[in-house]
């Protein structure tokens, strides 16, 4: 049992078809992000000439890069030409990523969101798309197999560390509030997910919604809150171990989504990181070859 | 002459060293922010892990700012926040009714943030004013209409 657990903590125990199977599914998944990546930056391009026309005083800086590399707002031209670096960048490295390239694309890439950040673009937060665009960086030199599942293996932790990291804080609120025994302002009050809707609701005007009754029910959403931390809280493992990746994508797409529906909070761009990056295996193995097979048929 | 033997070092370090030296830097990264973090400014990826520790409603009451025009500068109307307006998302407008009402901010910034807002968002109208209206969601539930007002802002383009 004990030997169990810690085989689960150590990174290089797959056998050797499963190392080439993964670093297939890498090489996939690294494809169709880089796929993903240009409509992202078409999505930027379209937002960019909405957005330009907002009036100066509105531009403020919310992170140092944006103080440093965009002070003002950038002009049309200026904007156009890094936009295009970037994509011929991520077009060179469709087949094979090269790491001074890719380093210019992360600061591009950076640069670009950074200008929306700082218009007050809140929504489309893509902390998870430029970490991944960060982390594969090094990419580039071939080594054995074996090196190679290691550092896809802390690509994926990378990933997954900044969810278990929000996951900390709220198992350490949890704990904190447990030490104190006081349950003021905290999710265990049980109209606690209902005011939260509310507010959310009234943030946006909307009306008072029908589904309201769902919040009402006793213990369910105290107990899902705790569900839901505790899945942040151990998504690092998604990282470290293959076999529970899946299952992890599945569940932090399903919260994304579910704070999509409940309490309109807009991240889209993580959802399809997740599925463009870890899915994509899935999509070729399973509908590509189910396709060809209709065709030989 | 330590450069040349960093880069050599860099060179000649294996791939999942490097990556892993990228995620334990970035998390690092992300600390120090957290602690020394002044307001809204973040260094890079790591942003946000404190999101809904707490539920935000729990102590029963809340605020929210709105814009108010006025036509003849007597009566105000309120705008509700429901729809996109020209290139403004329903998030987009909190956001900067939140910076524009912080205490922080000078008072004349405030005034010249404000009328930039409006004069973009509503340009047909002449008298505006922020407002903030506080609620307890208990009452809230019951009708929309059950809520403070306090005008912190009253101002007129032209």
């Amino acid at each position: 049992m004990i030997k169990k657990f810690c085989s689960l903590f150590q990174l290089n125990n797959e056998d050797e078809n499963m190392q080439i199977q993964l670093i297939h599914r890498f090489e996939i998944g690294l494809f169709c992000f880089r796929i993903f990546t240009f409509l992202w930056l078409f999505h930027k391009l379209h937002n960019f000439f909405a957005l330009s026309e907002r009036p100066k005083e509105l531009y403020f800086h919310v992170s140092y890069f944006g103080q440093l590399f965009a002070p003002i707002l950038p002009s049309v031209s200026l904007f156009v030409s890094i936009w295009t670096i970037a994509f011929i960048l991520n077009l060179l490295q469709l087949k094979k990523t090269k790491t001074t390239l890719q380093i210019i694309l992360f600061l591009a890439l950076t640069w670009i969101n950074v200008i929306e950040w700082s218009l007050g673009y809140l929504s489309h937060v893509g902390h998870l798309f430029l970490l991944l665009h960060l982390l594969i960086t090094f990419f580039q030199q071939k080594s054995n197999n074996n090196e190679y599942v290691l550092a896809i293996k802390w690509v994926n932790i990378g990933l997954f560390s900044t969810y278990s990291l929000a996951g900390l804080w709220k198992v350490l609120t949890l704990l904190k509030l447990l030490l104190l025994n006081n349950w003021e302002n905290s999710w265990m009050l049980p109209k606690a997910m209902l005011y939260q809707l509310i507010t959310h609701n009234r943030d946006w005007d909307l009306d008072m919604s029908p589904i309201y009754w769902i919040f009402e029910i006793p213990y369910l959403w105290q107990i899902a809150f705790i569900l839901l931390v505790l899945i942040q809280f151990t998504s690092v493992i998604a990282g470290i171990s293959i076999k529970y990746l899946p299952i992890y994508v599945l569940l932090i797409i399903g919260m994304h989504i579910f704070n999509l529906v409940f309490f309109q909070v807009e991240f889209y761009t993580p959802i399809f990181v997740l599925l463009s990056f870890y899915f994509s295996y899935y999509l070729k193995e399973v509908w590509v070859n189910k396709f060809k097979s209709i065709l030989n048929l | 002459m330590t450069f040349k033997y960093y880069s050599l070092f860099i060179k000649r370090m294996k791939i999942y060293n490097k990556v892993k030296l990228v995620v334990i830097l970035s998390v690092i990264i992300g600390c120090i922010n957290l602690f020394i973090g002044n307001g809204m400014k973040e260094l890079y990826p790591f942003f946000h892990w404190k999101l809904y520790t707490s539920p935000v409603g729990a102590s029963n009451y809340h605020f929210n700012y709105r814009v108010y025009y006025s036509i003849d500068g007597k009566v105000f109307n309120r705008i509700s926040n429901d729809k996109v307006e020209r290139s403004m998302l329903r998030d987009d407008k909190i956001f900067y009714l939140n910076y524009i009402a912080k205490d922080t901010l000078r008072p004349i910034e405030r005034i010249k943030n404000f009328k930039a807002y409006c004069n973009y968002l509503y340009p047909q109208h002449k008298y505006f004013q922020l407002v903030k209206e506080s609620y307890k969601i208990s009452e809230l539930i019951k009708s929309k209409n059950n809520y403070d007002k306090e005008v912190l802002l009253t101002i007129s383009v032209k």
